[in-house]
């Protein structure tokens, strides 16, 4: 498996760990379908990373592992976040990881693989852009 | 022309939330359609269907005639040969009329029938159009003469496998259940109609 699918695994279970440490009366509905879609995502990526990996180039090639780096943001927040705040970086996560994938699927031979992925990722910044801008 | 397209039965509740997720549609309209036949349904039995169709938006009216034939459907997927024309007022109400040759107008030269046409179903639909990750989707809520009402889905794709794929994740993601549509919008008309005549529905339609 290649270390980017690998750093990929890692980003997306801190990022369902974050979800699930999250705890907000107002946004419970939309943290449930994010977990539901997080788990659903972390094992489609699990079952398919021999696929996935291939022909990506190795992460020490240079500016791969430094645009990953750049566009996944860590998953933390300040102590007691607003609920603006945690929305807009929910957002933000989402979002990072979407560009991620539409970038791999560039030079990946699997590009439904990575389209099922993208569209999951969609479907998730969709549902949190309506939550953002609901209040 | 070929119309394909995949539809999706949906409970009042899925329709809510799909109509909540989707958000700010493109497009919103309300059409009248007006399905025509002889009184004994000689087009059913030839598998034609006649349909005239007044599309109210905020601003406009169109008239469209169509023909549909040669259905062919597998789960969601729904296949017709389809040719559709828009109409001026005049030629909507002259085909109402039965004063003009709608056939004839639709290509069908080699369908003759003895009998008039003339409005047998109609039904009301609420229609919105979106589109999401580059597909285009279109939520109806219909009401037949009878007070029923459902919902559907529709999407006229041009690419069937990241389509369906865009809606299945859709589905699970939003908890509704995917149920392929198991009729055309013209045999819901015919399964809810009531002795109603359509006249005083299309004036109404019309606000006049």
């Amino acid at each position: 498996m290649n270390e980017i699918i690998q750093h990929l695994i890692n980003y997306e279970s801190a990022l369902l760990d974050f979800y699930k440490s999250l705890e907000s009366e107002k946004l419970s509905t939309l943290l449930k379908i994010l977990i539901k879609k997080e788990t659903c995502i972390l094992d489609l990526i699990n079952q398919n990373k021999e696929a996935l990996s291939e022909k990506l180039p190795s992460p020490k090639s240079p500016g791969l592992f430094s645009f990953l780096k750049d566009q996944l943001l860590q998953p933390t927040l300040p102590k007691e976040p607003t609920e603006a705040q945690i929305k807009n970086h929910l957002y933000l996560s989402e979002k990072s990881l979407m560009f991620t994938y539409l970038y791999l699927k560039e030079i990946s031979p699997n590009k439904d693989l990575y389209d099922t992925l993208i569209i999951q990722r969609h479907i998730s910044l969709k549902l949190i852009y309506n939550f953002l801008n609901r209040d | 022309m070929q119309e394909i397209e995949l539809k999706y039965r949906l409970s009042p509740s899925d329709y809510t939330t799909l109509l909540n997720f989707l958000e700010n549609p493109q497009k919103e309209m309300t059409l009248l359609n007006i399905y025509l036949d002889t009184a004994c349904e000689t087009l059913r039995t030839l598998g034609l269907s006649i349909r005239l169709r007044i599309e109210k938006t905020q601003n406009n009216l169109h008239y469209k005639l169509s023909s549909k034939s040669s259905l062919k459907r597998h789960k969601s997927l729904f296949i017709c040969d389809e040719h559709e024309i828009s109409l001026s007022r005049e030629e909507f109400s002259s085909a109402i009329d039965n004063k003009t040759d709608i056939l004839k107008k639709l290509g069908h030269t080699h369908v003759h029938i003895n009998k008039p046409l003339s409005p047998i179903y109609f039904c009301t639909t609420d229609r919105k159009d979106y589109t999401f990750n580059q597909i285009p989707l279109t939520l109806d809520q219909t009401y037949y003469p009878d007070g029923f009402t459902d919902h559907e889905l529709e999407c006229e794709f041009s690419d069937f496998t990241r389509s369906r794929l865009i809606i299945n994740n859709l589905f699970s993601t939003l908890s509704i259940t995917s149920e392929s549509q198991p009729h055309t919008k013209r045999s819901r008309a015919m399964l809810h109609k009531t002795s109603s005549p359509v006249l005083p529905v299309i004036k109404e339609f019309l606000n006049e």
